[in-house]
């Protein structure tokens, strides 16, 4: 198939979206499936096809979403409305918008490596997570099967 | 300064936690209802009441046991209360809008509110958590607010509402969302510097020494 002449391809906008908590591995398709049901209770069938969401690229930490030009603004509104993916709590806070993933990779902060502390995640032995100098997470699999995730921080003295 | 005029702390998250999260994403205070004074990674935490009383009386009781310096919230509730809420000294908000009887926040409130400078406070929670009727009931009582706010220019101020640092969002979802309900760039970032203006507020007369 002869790919369509630039002039009459349809412009985009990339949207560089940083995921929290970013130990937090997230697959691209339940992102997409997260992200287009948000798109959709907010702004219906048409407005979802008219944003043409999509997922581009999943990185540690962040992700990339793609739209129509000139819909960005309604695409942030829906991604503040995603609070979970695949079951996992999780917020998109977008980052930055632009014509190109190229640019937008240069705009990418290093993230803090997750550091498992120990626990093995049950209510008497909880896991904790450090993020970062200050940051700890303390996550419990409750009796439902649940990640129930508390969060803490280190005191100075003790970094 | 942005500040984001409501996170609670009765959810997962500790106040510290609360605030780096916020500092992380552009705010440099929060309010935290519960919560005492501080600053941490450098970000102002604002102690915050939040009243919920059945009349102006009950009301006035929790008002005057709030500590000094806190941001006091008054939940709204149906016509008569929330006239007598917008008269009551000490309240810089009044909250719940979203929740409150239809017509219940009206002209007479939102006109006593102006004259003394009582902010109207918008959650962003009922947008981001609720789906389906009640996130249309709270665009609706938004998008309502926002014509008295045109009309007779009393205060907003803009809250996540979050129990959790992960219901926090950027000053850039915060414009996104509020713009579903007709509030442009401007308004959004005068709603995010409120609060403030509201804890000091501007008189005529300043006692200097």
């Amino acid at each position: 198939m002869k790919p369509r002449p630039p002039t009459l391809r349809q412009n985009r906008r990339y949207l560089l979206v940083r995921t929290a908590p970013s130990y937090v591995r997230l697959e691209a398709k339940p992102l997409y499936l997260a992200i287009g049901e948000a798109v959709t209770a907010l702004f219906g069938d048409q407005g979802a096809a008219r944003i043409d969401q999509a997922v581009v690229a999943v990185m540690a930490g962040y992700v990339v979403v793609r739209c129509r030009r000139g819909e960005e603004g309604r695409l942030t509104a829906a991604l503040a409305t995603v609070t979970g993916v695949a079951g996992q709590r999780v917020a998109l806070h977008p980052r930055a918008v632009s014509g190109t993933i190229q640019s937008l990779r240069t705009r990418i902060a290093p993230v803090p490596e997750p550091v498992v502390l120990g626990g093995e995640g049950s209510e008497t032995d909880p896991r904790r997570v450090r993020i970062g100098a200050a940051r700890v997470d303390v996550i419990v699999h409750d009796y439902k099967g649940e990640n129930v995730v508390h969060f803490e921080t280190i005191h100075p003295e003790d970094r | 300064m942005r500040t984001d005029a409501r996170t609670l702390i009765d959810g997962d998250t500790t106040p510290q936690r609360m605030a780096l999260e916020a500092g992380a994403l552009g705010f440099g205070a929060i309010v935290a209802v519960g919560a005492p004074a501080g600053s941490f990674g450098g970000v102002r935490v604002i102690p915050g009441v939040s009243i919920s009383a059945p009349n102006p009386n009950r009301a006035l009781d929790g008002i005057r046991k709030a500590p000094q310096g806190a941001f006091v919230s008054l939940r709204l509730g149906d016509g008569p209360f929330n006239r007598a809420a917008a008269l009551l000294p000490g309240v810089h908000a009044l909250s719940g809008v979203h929740l409150c009887p239809k017509h219940a926040f009206d002209h007479v409130t939102a006109r006593t509110a102006a004259e003394r400078g009582v902010a109207v406070e918008l959650l962003l929670a009922p947008l981001v958590q609720e789906r389906g009727p009640a996130r249309q009931s709270a665009l609706r009582r938004y998008a309502d607010v926002l014509v008295l706010h045109h009309r007779y220019g009393f205060p907003l101020v803009l809250g996540s509402g979050a129990q959790s640092c992960l219901e926090l969002r950027a000053p850039r979802a915060f414009a996104a969302l509020c713009a579903l309900f007709g509030l442009d760039q401007d308004g959004v970032d005068a709603a995010l510097s409120g609060v403030e203006g509201l804890l000091a507020p501007r008189s005529p007369v300043r006692v200097v020494g």
